[in-house]
Formats: structure tokens, C-alpha cells, sequence
């Protein structure tokens, strides 16, 4: 009893922890609150179609779900010329599926839905959003849709979608933790002084550090890989050098981010503090567990402003979907900018902190 | 002028929040020579040595380390000295012998000049039957020994000691009483801060007594004491700084490079 009411004694003490303490929580319950709006009101899915109907019944039935579609707001069409551009569409992560359709209509499978399945729950979605319009359109009769999925293996399960995401918040929290913990330490122990009288850049100690780190994160991302491959079932369908890649740039950027904090904040404490602020909401929000495109607008805009979300969405492009490094250009840009501009700032800035 | 003579002017260290540590000193050591540095808990001299071996920057002032300029010319600095203090720079989780390979790589050594350094220094602190043993397992004052030769590695022309027999048992502190006086016959510059009066007093030539980051008086132990007629150096000690406890709140004390 006597050391629980030391522990609070010296808890309420320390303002930092008692803000963090008091904010964490809200942040946590607003960021839910945003995340799950009451009405399911998904909108705007963004969908590939191909029309290879020209004429007859099957023109007609494309010209009445293009009308559909777009008065009711749920879809979003772009067209495309060939089925092998509309895949790429989804593979780029551009579009969520891709609709097909034949001259045949309404013979059955004369509509063909291929659905971006490494996002189940977007998925689901957008079969439930075309079944009911097509509905509308074709009252009775047979149905004329069929659903594929991009990938050509079932997905699994929730898992697989999450998988990627997983591997990527491995690094990220080994990478800003992980170096904060390292630069502590040597302070702590004192042994920092010796890499300082040393007769040594100060660039070259964080970067030696950076390294160590960025070489543990990857290591520990392996791990998580292999974990979910052998005992979770999880299949890696894209190249692992790409996957690497992906995983280099990501964890020398969040290390970047955890020298900064520690060059920034006063002490340990605080730098630690503020690296669970970061990390808290970036791993709602980008993606790992719920997809961003089924948040509000606004909080989409914000998941795309977290380097995360990048990293995220390229590991699962390149390890569910098998994307070439043509799909992920982007993400892949984004990240080079990440991690050139945080350890661009981290270096500079640590070199000045330990310089007083 | 590349020996190990030290020049301090005006050195002044002012903390965030505006505490001065350190005001305004100057003082000199000469090459070769041992300087002890004495004071109260607080009083400013690990800030004081901090300053000396490019760890913290001087708010006010300059000083030459072996005729250079740790504001201008830390990396000049860096080559020529050797700092221990109470704080071990080792590696608990490395070997005697690669912590020692580790720091002498720092400072540019290598192959298999380094390895015989390493056994010279090893030997010379009865180490060397311990030297592939984890660090993490050694004694307190095992660890000392090895720090002590960790900071020789490079033969530095200046060595900087701030309390290295803090903690440390009689048969250590008298074995790095011997090695000081063996180091200072090999002609290296040295400066020590302790509070073991009897270490002080048989072991500099001259000293300095600082109290609130100021000398308070500097000289020949000897000479200081008779000055002010003392019968030892810890009198002298007390006459200088008072006797009253040490208390007062708000500073931190000296800590790693950011302080
Ligand atoms: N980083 C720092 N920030 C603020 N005050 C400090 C810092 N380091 C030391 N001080 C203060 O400077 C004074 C001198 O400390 P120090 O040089 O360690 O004294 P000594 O080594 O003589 O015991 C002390 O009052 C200490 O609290
Ligand atoms: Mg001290």
C-alpha cells in the first residue's frame, strides 16, 4: 500500500508524465470516435470499368449503371480500354476493382467484378454497392454478376490484409524506441563520452548508431514475417528484395524521427513520451488495421500526410498483390523523401545537441 | 607549439537558466605537469574539465589544449588527450580486449599494433589474465583499471582525471595513485580533481582550490597551506570553502554531452 501511494506521489510529480497521462486517452478516444462515424456512409469508390459492349442490350446496361452509379454517389467510374490497364489501375491502387462488361448481358457471368482483395472490408463494399445497383437495373431475371478477386488466390483472411501492416509497425516502433533507447543508454552509462573526446565526427557516431539500428529493425522484421508466414499462413506473393527495400527506406526514416526526439526533448523521459504521441495515432491511422479509404475525408487526408500509410500500402501492394516496383512508385518516392529529409534534420540536429 | 601545456582564459560556463558553473578562470598548466584541482561537490570542476576536453562548449573565454584551441580546434584537442573520470567509459557487454579495440579504432589504431598496445596496457593493469572476459563481470575497480588504460590507448600527451578513485577500494586507490606517478614520470600533463586530500596533496605539484566556479587559490600544495597556516591540505580545504554543508537546490548535477 505504502509503495502504491509513493508511486502515485511520484507520478503526479512528474508534469510530463501526467500530461501524456491525461492525453493519451482522449487522443485515443477521439481518434476511435472519428474512425467509426455512426452511419456506414461509404462513398465515392473509385472503379475500373471495361466496357466491351458496344451495342445491344449489354450498351444499354453499361450506360444505366454509369447513371446509376454516379447519381447515387457511391461509385466513382473511370474507364479503361483493356482489362490488363484496369488491373493495373488496381495493382497502382488508383481503383478498388475492376467491372467488366461483356456483350453477352445478361447472360450470368456476363458482368465480372474483380475485387481488390487485399482490402477485404472495401471489398465487401464495393460487391455489396454493384450486386444492389445492378439490381436496380435488372429487375428479375438472372443475375449477370460474377466476383473474382484481383489476386488469384482466395483471400484467407482478415490477417492477410493486415499482415503487411504489421511487419511495417514493427519497424517503425523498433526504429524510433529502439535508437532513443540506444542514445540513452550510452548517456546513462557514460560511455557517450568516450565517442565524444574520441577524435570522430559527431556525424559519424549517430550514423553509426542509425545503422545498428536500421540493421535490428529489419532484423525484427523478418522475424515478424516469418512468424506470419509459418504459423499464421500468410503467403508473400511480391519479390523480397523490393520488400526489403521498402522496409529499409521506412526504418531509416522512423530512426531519423527517434534521433530527432532525442535530440530534441530535454531528457529520456520526454523523448519517449513524445515518440508515443507519434506513434499511437499513426498506427491507427495508417492503415495497419483498418483501411484508410473507409475513414471521413478529413482523417484520410491526415493518413496520408503519415509517412506510415505509405510505407503500409506498398508492402501490401508488393507482398499480397505482387505489385512490380512500377505500382509502388509513388509510395516508394514518398518514402525516399521521408527518410532522406528525417535523418537530413536528425544528423544536424543531434550533432548540436551534443554540442554545448 | 604541440606539447602538453594547458592555457585557460576567462573560461566561463553558463547553463541554460542562467547558473554559472564556471566564472571566468584562467590558469596554466605547464607540460609534464600534475595539477590537482580541488573543491567542494559542485563547485565547478568536472564542468571545469568538461570544458577542457571539448565535451562542453565555453559560454565566455578559451582555452589551448597542447597549443589548441578547444573552441576552434576540438578534433586537435581530442588526439591529445585522455579523459577518466568516475563515470567508466566501458562497455559491459564487450570484452576487456574489445572495448579496448573498439576505442582504439577511434582513434585510428588498428591491426597489429593495436593488439600489442592492447596486451602492454592489459598487462601493465594485471588484466591480462581477464582479457577476453565480458566487462559486465568484472569488479569496480577491475572496470577502473581498464578505463584508466582505456584513455591511454592513443599515448596522450594530456590526462584528465575527475575523481577516478570515487567508489573504489584502498588497494585500487593506491594502485592508481602508482600508476599516476609512474604516468607522470613518463612526462604526461595531468590534471586531477579528487576529495581524497592525502592523494592531492602527495600527488600534485600544484593545485587549484575552486569553490562557485571560481579559483579561490592556486599553487604548490605546500606554499598554499603555509600562506594561509594550515596544517594540511585539509584544513586549508575548509579555510578556503568554509565549513558548512553543501545544500542548495535547483542544479543538476553534471551530466552526459547534452548536460
Ligand atoms: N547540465 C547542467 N545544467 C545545469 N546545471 C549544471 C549542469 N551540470 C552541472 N551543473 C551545475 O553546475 C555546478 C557545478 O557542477 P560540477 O561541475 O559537476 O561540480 P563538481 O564537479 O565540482 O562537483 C553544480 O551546481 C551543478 O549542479
Ligand atoms: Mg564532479
Amino acid at each position: 500500500m505504502r509503495i502504491a501511494q509513493k508511486d502515485l506521489t511520484e507520478f503526479s510529480r512528474s508534469k510530463m508524465r501526467m500530461a501524456s497521462f491525461m492525453l493519451m486517452p482522449i487522443i485515443l478516444i477521439a481518434l476511435f470516435g472519428f474512425m467509426f462515424p455512426g452511419t456506414g456512409s461509404i462513398g465515392h469508390i473509385p472503379l475500373a470499368v471495361v466496357d466491351q459492349a458496344s451495342s445491344g442490350p449489354g450498351a444499354a446496361f453499361a450506360e444505366a449503371f454509369s447513371k446509376v452509379s454516379s447519381s447515387s454517389g457511391q461509385l466513382r467510374l473511370t474507364y479503361y480500354a483493356t482489362l490488363e490497364q484496369a488491373k493495373q489501375a488496381v495493382v497502382g491502387g488508383s481503383a478498388s476493382g475492376v467491372l467488366i462488361i461483356y456483350p453477352n448481358y445478361p447472360a450470368q457471368g456476363s458482368v465480372v467484378l474483380i475485387v481488390d482483395n487485399t482490402d477485404p472490408t472495401v471489398a465487401a463494399q464495393l460487391e455489396g454497392t454493384v450486386d444492389s445497383l445492378i439490381r436496380l437495373i435488372s429487375s428479375g431475371g438472372d443475375q449477370p454478376l460474377v466476383v473474382q478477386s484481383i489476386a488469384p488466390w482466395a483471400p484467407t483472411s482478415e490477417f492477410e490484409f493486415m499482415a503487411p501492416g504489421f511487419v511495417g509497425v514493427t519497424v517503425v516502433m523498433a526504429g524510433m524506441a529502439g535508437l532513443a533507447a540506444a542514445v540513452a543508454r550510452e548517456r546513462e552509462i557514460g560511455t557517450m563520452d568516450g565517442l565524444m573526446v574520441a577524435p570522430i565526427s559527431r556525424s559519424s557516431i549517430i550514423t553509426g548508431k542509425a545503422v545498428a539500428q536500421t540493421i535490428r529493425g529489419l532484423i525484427q522484421a523478418a522475424i515478424v514475417v516469418l512468424v506470419v508466414v509459418l504459423f499464421f499462413g500468410v503467403k508473400i506473393y511480391g519479390n523480397p528484395l523490393y520488400i526489403v527495400l521498402v522496409l529499409l527506406l521506412g526504418d531509416l526514416g522512423f530512426v531519423g524521427i527517434g534521433i530527432i526526439a532525442t535530440s530534441a526533448a530535454s531528457d529520456q523521459e520526454s523523448a519517449t513520451m513524445v515518440l508515443m504521441m507519434l506513434e499511437f495515432p499513426m498506427i491507427f491511422l495508417s492503415g495497419v488495421l483498418y483501411p484508410i479509404s473507409q475513414l471521413p475525408g478529413w482523417l484520410q487526408d491526415v493518413a496520408w500526410a503519415i509517412p506510415l500509410s505509405y510505407m503500409v500500402e506498398a508492402l501490401r501492394r508488393l507482398m499480397v498483390l505482387n505489385a512490380g516496383l512500377g505500382s509502388i512508385t509513388w509510395p516508394l518516392a514518398y518514402m525516399l523523401i521521408f527518410a532522406a529529409a528525417s535523418m537530413g534534420l536528425a544528423i544536424p540536429l543531434f550533432n548540436r545537441a551534443v554540442t554545448r | 607549439m604541440e606539447n602538453g601545456g594547458i592555457t585557460a582564459k576567462d573560461l566561463t560556463k553558463v547553463f541554460p537558466g542562467g547558473f554559472v558553473a564556471v566564472d571566468h578562470v584562467s590558469f596554466e598548466v605547464k607540460d609534464g605537469e600534475l595539477f590537482g584541482l580541488l573543491g567542494p561537490n559542485g563547485a565547478g570542476k568536472s564542468t571545469l574539465i568538461r570544458m577542457l576536453t571539448t565535451l562542453l562548449r565555453p559560454t565566455e573565454g578559451d582555452a589551448l589544449v597542447g597549443g589548441h584551441s578547444v573552441r576552434t580546434e576540438p578534433d586537435k584537442v581530442r588526439l591529445l588527450i585522455g579523459v577518466v573520470s568516475d563515470k567508466l567509459i566501458v562497455y559491459d557487454r564487450l570484452t576487456a580486449r574489445e572495448n579496448l579495440r573498439f576505442f582504439g579504432e577511434l582513434y585510428g589504431l588498428g591491426g597489429k599494433k593495436l593488439e600489442n598496445r592492447i596486451d602492454e596496457l592489459l598487462e601493465e593493469v594485471n588484466l591480462s589474465r581477464f582479457a577476453d572476459k565480458m566487462v559486465g563481470t568484472f569488479s569496480t575497480g577491475m572496470k577502473q583499471r581498464l578505463n584508466l588504460v582505456r584513455a591511454l590507448l592513443h599515448n596522450p600527451k594530456v590526462l584528465f582525471l575527475d575523481e577516478p578513485t570515487l567508489g573504489l577500494d584502498p588497494q585500487t586507490v593506491r594502485f592508481i595513485k602508482d600508476l599516476i606517478l609512474q604516468l607522470h614520470e613518463s612526462g604526461i600533463t595531468m590534471i586531477l580533481t579528487t576529495h581524497e586530500m592525502d592523494l592531492a596533496e602527495k600527488l600534485s605539484e600544484r593545485l587549484a582550490i575552486v569553490d562557485h566556479g571560481k579559483i579561490l587559490a592556486i599553487g604548490p600544495p605546500k606554499e598554499l597551506e603555509e600562506k594561509n597556516g594550515a596544517e594540511d591540505l585539509e584544513s586549508l580545504f575548509l579555510i578556503l570553502t568554509g565549513r558548512e554543508l553543501r545544500d542548495s537546490l535547483g542544479n543538476m548535477p553534471a551530466r552526459g554531452p547534452r548536460g
